[in-house]
């Protein structure tokens, strides 16, 4: 009896132990995301200019900002590169560590060219190719002139910005390749084994185990990308600053103009809860339809 | 387009020696392998040298001297050896030869035209021309200018003095000129070092704050048992997907009136309180690993739970702490987005602020801005480089796993 409570006593101990070892967090996710995610839903529904006191405005912030043709460009734009950049950074990624995999020489080497966009800090990338989009000595279109081609006007014509970005994207694919490359190091080599002996050409080996494989790789990364894509930022910024013509107007860019230009934090706090709703939605919509496509080695044990 | 057409030739390499090779009869097995590798060690160079020739050209601009302006040439449609020729040229900084000449033969050079009128030196170092002379072609240096005629030196033997027509601007001889200075310059001139310097004090403050806190709950929620742990832990990993944007403009606001605008606090308090979810994640995952029987063993030689994780968990996670060390100063290193919210005065802006700055105030001398550039860029890659286990570690555990 007298053992047994002994036992229960110590066990709270730990359980206190354990609290207070959590209690860092539990005030920095209170302070810093739980109590200013309130705030600013109380925000969204205010004038508030950071001067005079917020003013309760109601659903006015979400009026405007639905029947605003900018908020629905800057959405437009984000999804568009969202949808073009994700999928060929992931098939890109992919193939070089694919690639990669196939016990090339000096890999670690080469891992370290690829992954080195991934390191480096938006403001860099979009340094090292203002130039080479620069329209009369720019690499890119000296060699468009070279194959017959008048290049555009890379960052100063609307329809043609949206593309810089990609590049800059492809170009910075290598930072899912690492974790695609190791995924590849992780599948057991027991299955391609087995497919060999089955007469399994190598195109079937990675359209039947490989790309199964890695399916939960990729759906992650996804995800991470379309949250990604939301907070892009850096580059836009110091390349193009959201114009010509605002055709680069990114959403993340578009937030802070209203939040931090124009001081119009009721209405930047109604933007970050719609992209709040944005995100929540496509990662529920991606989790759910990932039952249709995602592999996962437990069903088939099942 | 063009990253159509890249795309298609990739695409169509890959086909080849992935999916057609297979209804090849003939085809030995080895022959096969081998052909795989080499379109794909073709695919992978290709890649590389598309990765690297943005940074390369910049490292090569960042040796170029103010004046030097990388002009492209008119090109004519089809000359693709050109092209090659130009993107090598563009990789180092080509300008106007100049040298040195000793005192001596400037002199002596002086002293044989004591007579004239109008005499002006130029300063060293001297530009180098090619000129016809006498019905020979030399390399001689301009060292001044008498009336309307200029004052030449000849390379080779300078006690050869000239005088003759002003020479042209193409009849510069070409050289490779490495400008480093821009480097020094770069850190003293414009504000660079004071940036660097500015980066490595968040760096260091946001590198302990990390490691100290995820430390300590990622202990919490790996070594005990307590009400609601697995229900908080989730709330841990969902503020992983949470934009941050949704609390970014209230923390604005409650800085603010702290008085905290402008000061390094908003930057580096909240690491003290493991505001990074994918640091505890990773912290725990690895904690989790650890075999338990050692707690034991210390907590029957009577080590309390401080005792336990300092002198039980944290000598056995080095590689782990590493990886975080890593991946915040990488981080903060690079930021550029929170020091543009809260930092106004531009002594405290760390480098990727800085360099936007600095940019504005040196457009007009690309090779002083692609030292910076260079300088801003070096410290990740060469960490990488050197710790690219951890930095992989890092990455894949939160990728694979997650």
């Amino acid at each position: 009896m007298g053992k047994e409570r002994r036992i229960v006593s110590q066990s709270e101990r730990y359980s206190r132990w354990g609290y207070a070892f959590i209690t860092p967090w539990v005030i920095g996710f209170l302070v810093f995301t739980f109590l200013p995610m309130v705030f600013s839903l109380y925000l969204s529904f205010t004038d508030y200019d950071t001067i005079n006191a917020p003013r309760w405005v109601g659903f006015q912030n979400f009026i405007k900002m639905f029947t605003k043709a900018e908020m629905w460009h800057s959405l437009w734009i984000t999804v568009k590169f969202g949808v073009i950049a994700l999928p060929l950074g992931i098939i890109t990624g992919f193939l070089l560590a694919y690639l990669l995999n196939m016990k090339v020489p000096a890999m670690k080497f080469w891992r370290t060219i690829f992954y080195l966009p991934a390191m480096i800090s938006g403001v860099v990338v979009a340094m090292l190719w203002r130039g080479l989009f620069d329209d009369q000595y720019g690499m890119i279109n000296f060699v468009l002139r070279t194959a017959g081609l008048r290049g555009p006007q890379w960052l100063l014509d609307p329809k043609y910005t949206l593309y810089c970005f990609l590049f800059l994207s492809v170009w910075g694919c290598g930072g899912g390749m690492v974790v695609y490359l190791s995924g590849l190091q992780s599948i057991p080599t027991a299955l391609y084994e087995a497919a060999e002996i089955d007469g399994c050409s190598k195109f079937q080996q990675l359209t039947h185990i490989t790309i199964p494989q890695m399916t939960p790789i990729f759906f992650f990364n996804l995800i991470m990308g379309l949250i990604g894509t939301f907070q892009y930022f850096a580059e836009p910024m110091v390349l193009t600053k959201g114009g010509p013509a605002d055709s680069t107007m990114f959403y993340n860019l578009y937030l802070y103009k209203n939040a931090f230009q124009f001081r119009n934090m009721g209405y930047a706090s109604a933007l970050a809860w719609f992209l709040f709703a944005i995100v929540l939605l496509l990662t529920l919509l991606v989790f759910k339809s990932s039952e249709l496509w995602v592999f996962y080695e437990s069903e088939v044990k099942r | 387009m063009i990253l159509l057409v890249f795309f298609l030739v990739i695409v169509n390499l890959f086909l080849w020696a992935f999916v057609i090779s297979n209804n090849v009869g003939v085809m030995t097995k080895q022959r096969l392998a081998r052909r795989r590798t080499i379109v794909a060690m073709i695919i992978i160079i290709a890649a590389a040298l598309m990765i690297l020739y943005p940074v390369v050209s910049m490292v090569g601009g960042s040796a170029a001297s103010k004046q030097t302006s990388r002009n492209v040439p008119e090109v004519k449609p089809g000359d693709f050896f050109n092209v090659i020729k130009t993107m090598l040229k563009n990789l180092v900084p080509i300008e106007g030869k100049r040298i040195e000449i000793d005192q001596q033969y400037i002199d002596s050079a002086v002293a044989s035209r004591s007579g004239a009128k109008n005499l002006r030196l130029e300063t060293a170092p001297y530009s180098v021309y090619e000129m016809e002379i006498d019905g020979k072609k030399m390399h001689v240096a301009k060292i001044g200018k008498e009336g309307s005629q200029w004052i030449y030196l000849n390379e080779d033997d300078l006690n050869e003095v000239y005088l003759d027509i002003p020479a042209s601007e193409e009849q510069r001889v070409k050289a490779v000129v490495f400008t480093w200075s821009n480097y020094p310059d770069a850190l003293s001139k414009g504000d660079f070092g004071r940036y660097v310097i500015n980066s490595m004090i968040l760096v260091v403050i946001n590198t302990i704050g990390a490691l100290l806190s995820s430390t300590l709950v990622a202990y919490g929620f790996s070594r005990f048992k307590f009400k609601g742990r697995n229900w908080l832990f989730i709330v841990l990993l969902s503020t992983m997907m949470l934009p941050a944007q949704v609390s970014l403009i209230p923390s604005f606001i409650i800085y603010t009136k702290l008085g905290w605008y402008g000061t390094y606090l908003p930057l580096t308090v909240a690491s003290f309180f493991a505001a990074s979810a994918w640091n505890v994640f990773l912290m725990r995952q690895f904690f989790m690993g650890l075999p338990l029987e050692l707690d034991e063993a210390a907590k029957i030689d009577g080590c309390g739970p401080i005792g336990i994780l300092f002198k039980v968990i944290v000598p056995q996670s080095t590689a782990v702490m590493l990886t975080i060390t890593l991946s915040t100063a990488v981080f903060w290193w690079n930021d550029y987005f929170y020091s543009l919210i809260y930092l106004q005065d531009q002594k405290l802006y760390p480098v990727a602020l800085g360099l936007t700055s600095f940019d504005a105030k040196y457009f007009n001398n690309s090779g002083l801005k692609a030292a910076a550039t260079v300088m801003m860029l070096v410290p990740p890659v060469v960490m990488f480089f050197f710790f690219q286990r951890f930095f992989i570690q890092g990455t894949v555990i939160s990728g694979v796993k997650g």
